[in-house]
């Protein structure tokens, strides 16, 4: 049984993300999807907030040869991130980049 | 719910409260549980729910005629099930679940065939056959999709599929 409820979890996800985009207003911030995932150690939320930035989103292209050491930037529309949280401690484990289509 | 979520889910139920609500596996499974028995709404395959969500779902799916459904989420709401469930609890599941599989269903449940439909590979190759075969059964009518699987509901509304996400409802309900 978890120590956190699931409302906590995402409760703590919302305020570590305003804390990591601190320098940029996210606007529309959404719940997206919440799932309790178990790994080998510990069960943790994974909470995935969808939202928009106000800066552009750097995107790391595949490196080819006329590309090289370059980088392009461009605005991604919505953005969605998910943000891992203890479910026995609380605590904010990481936060990943929700791949969608 | 804020205002353009409820404005959105009101215009749904009015144009698809007759054609009934196609839910995706995990709140089928969530419903279905919660009718069977509200103490299994926050354990094992349904720990990210609570009593709440278990309403709200039943408040919103009340507003449709019937649920719509197909062969692969009902088989995986039964292996979710099996999951959950041991013994004679297990069994009375399945003896309620049985109804949703046999020649006579429920006068509010209509099963959708994906007969004749084209699946598309890039959809399953992302999703998988389930999630492909609700996009397919959806989109070919159109049925309203009710799911709280990201994947599934980004891909509905790109391909115009009227959908929305329970866990948005959730959240507008201020229940997270």
């Amino acid at each position: 049984m978890s120590q956190i409820t699931m409302k906590e979890a995402v409760s703590k996800a919302k305020l570590h993300l305003v804390e990591l985009f601190s320098d940029d207003a996210l606007r529309a911030v959404a719940l997206e999807e919440i799932e309790l995932r178990e790994t080998q150690s510990r069960k943790v939320w994974a909470v995935t907030l969808g939202f928009q930035r106000q800066q552009k989103e750097k995107i790391a292209m595949p490196r080819v040869n006329w590309l090289r050491d370059q980088e392009d930037e461009k605005l991604t529309g919505r953005v969605y991130k998910t943000l891992l949280i203890d479910s026995e401690t609380g605590n904010f484990l990481k936060m990943d980049i929700r791949q969608v289509s | 719910m804020n205002g353009g979520l409820d404005q959105q889910l009101e215009a749904y139920i009015r144009q698809y409260s007759h054609d009934g609500v196609l839910l995706d596996t995990n709140v089928l499974l969530l419903l279905l549980a919660h009718r069977f028995d509200p103490q299994l709404v926050g354990c094992k395959r349904l720990e990210k729910y609570d009593i709440e969500a278990a309403q709200l779902l039943m408040g919103c799916v009340g507003q449709f005629q019937r649920i719509l459904t197909t062969a692969s989420i009902l088989t995986e709401v039964s292996n979710l099930a099996g999951q959950m469930l041991t013994g004679s609890k297990k069994q009375a599941f399945y003896t309620m679940l049985y109804a949703f599989f046999s020649a006579q269903i429920p006068n509010d449940v209509q099963h959708c065939s994906i007969h004749g439909i084209d699946l598309h590979i890039h959809q399953f190759v992302k999703l998988g056959y389930t999630d492909t075969t609700i996009l397919a059964v959806a989109e070919k009518k159109p049925h309203f999709l009710l799911t709280d699987d990201l994947d599934l509901f980004l891909d509905a509304q790109q391909h115009n599929i009227p959908t929305i996400n329970f866990t948005h409802m959730r959240e507008a309900a201020q229940l997270i």
